[in-house]
């Protein structure tokens, strides 16, 4: 979602839970996420991907706007879970959309990991896949 | 199109720790291909999903299968486009990485 968006969201979705609903917000985390070429028999480790400076700062500002949700009495924050999710990737396209990712810049992966990948990608019986850590916040709404 | 893979229901039962998704009227923004979507719908009241990608909303569609259970639907757009009339109207609402 574009910045700017962030509050109006929140407030807008505020307005369709109802009075102690509960609201999940699942985010990727900052740390490297780790490739793999996946065949048939095995999975074969290939390199990391680190975020864009973009990410870091659209996640901050994210952070900022559900704190301000929860400090203007909007909503309380509840517990948050850690899980890891695998994206996969079967066509050269969905590799390159996955490098550049919208509202948070283009990944930053060595030449030479994009080289393996790719090439991975020339068999038609192989995947790549991306593991990523995500933790999921819940609030309750109050007021 | 990116297709996530959660082969051990890892996200679904995440969320279940966190919310009660049981009988509840749920909202899934940035549904995607409607995988997190579909298996809510098998226990929650209803399950709206929301993603602004045409392309992932036709997908779950056809994942939902030809006569889809009233328990899901899924609308083209995101949360400041939306214009249903809806107040009070969900238990649970997921912001499926797409905050």
């Amino acid at each position: 979602m574009a910045r700017e968006g962030v509050g109006d969201a929140l407030r807008k979705v505020h307005g369709w839970l109802r009075f102690g609903g509960t609201l999940v917000n699942v985010q990727p985390q900052p740390a490297p996420k780790s490739l793999s070429s996946c065949g048939p028999s095995r999975k074969r480790p290939l390199g990391r991907a680190h975020d864009a400076t973009a990410f870091h700062e659209n996640l901050r500002l994210t952070l900022h706007e559900l704190d301000q949700t929860v400090a203007s009495g909007m909503f309380a924050r509840l517990r948050e879970e850690e899980f890891e999710i695998e994206s996969r990737f079967e066509t050269l396209d969905d590799w390159r959309d996955f490098l550049i990712r919208p509202y948070a810049g283009a990944l930053d992966i060595d030449p030479v990991t994009i080289a393996r990948a790719e090439a991975a990608l020339g068999r038609s019986e192989i995947t790549i896949v991306a593991t990523e850590a995500n933790v999921a916040t819940a609030f309750r709404k109050v007021s | 199109m990116t297709r996530i893979v959660d082969e051990g229901n890892r996200e679904f039962q995440a969320l279940g720790r966190l919310a009660t998704l049981q009988g509840q009227r749920v909202l899934d923004i940035g549904c995607g291909d409607g995988r997190l979507s579909l298996l809510m719908a098998e226990v929650a009241q209803f399950v709206v999903g929301i993603d602004p990608y045409a392309e992932a909303v036709a997908e779950a569609v056809r994942r939902a299968g030809p006569a889809p259970a009233a328990a899901v639907s899924f609308l083209l757009g995101d949360v400041n486009t939306v214009s249903e009339p809806w107040a009070n109207e969900f238990d649970v609402v997921v912001f499926s990485r797409s905050l």
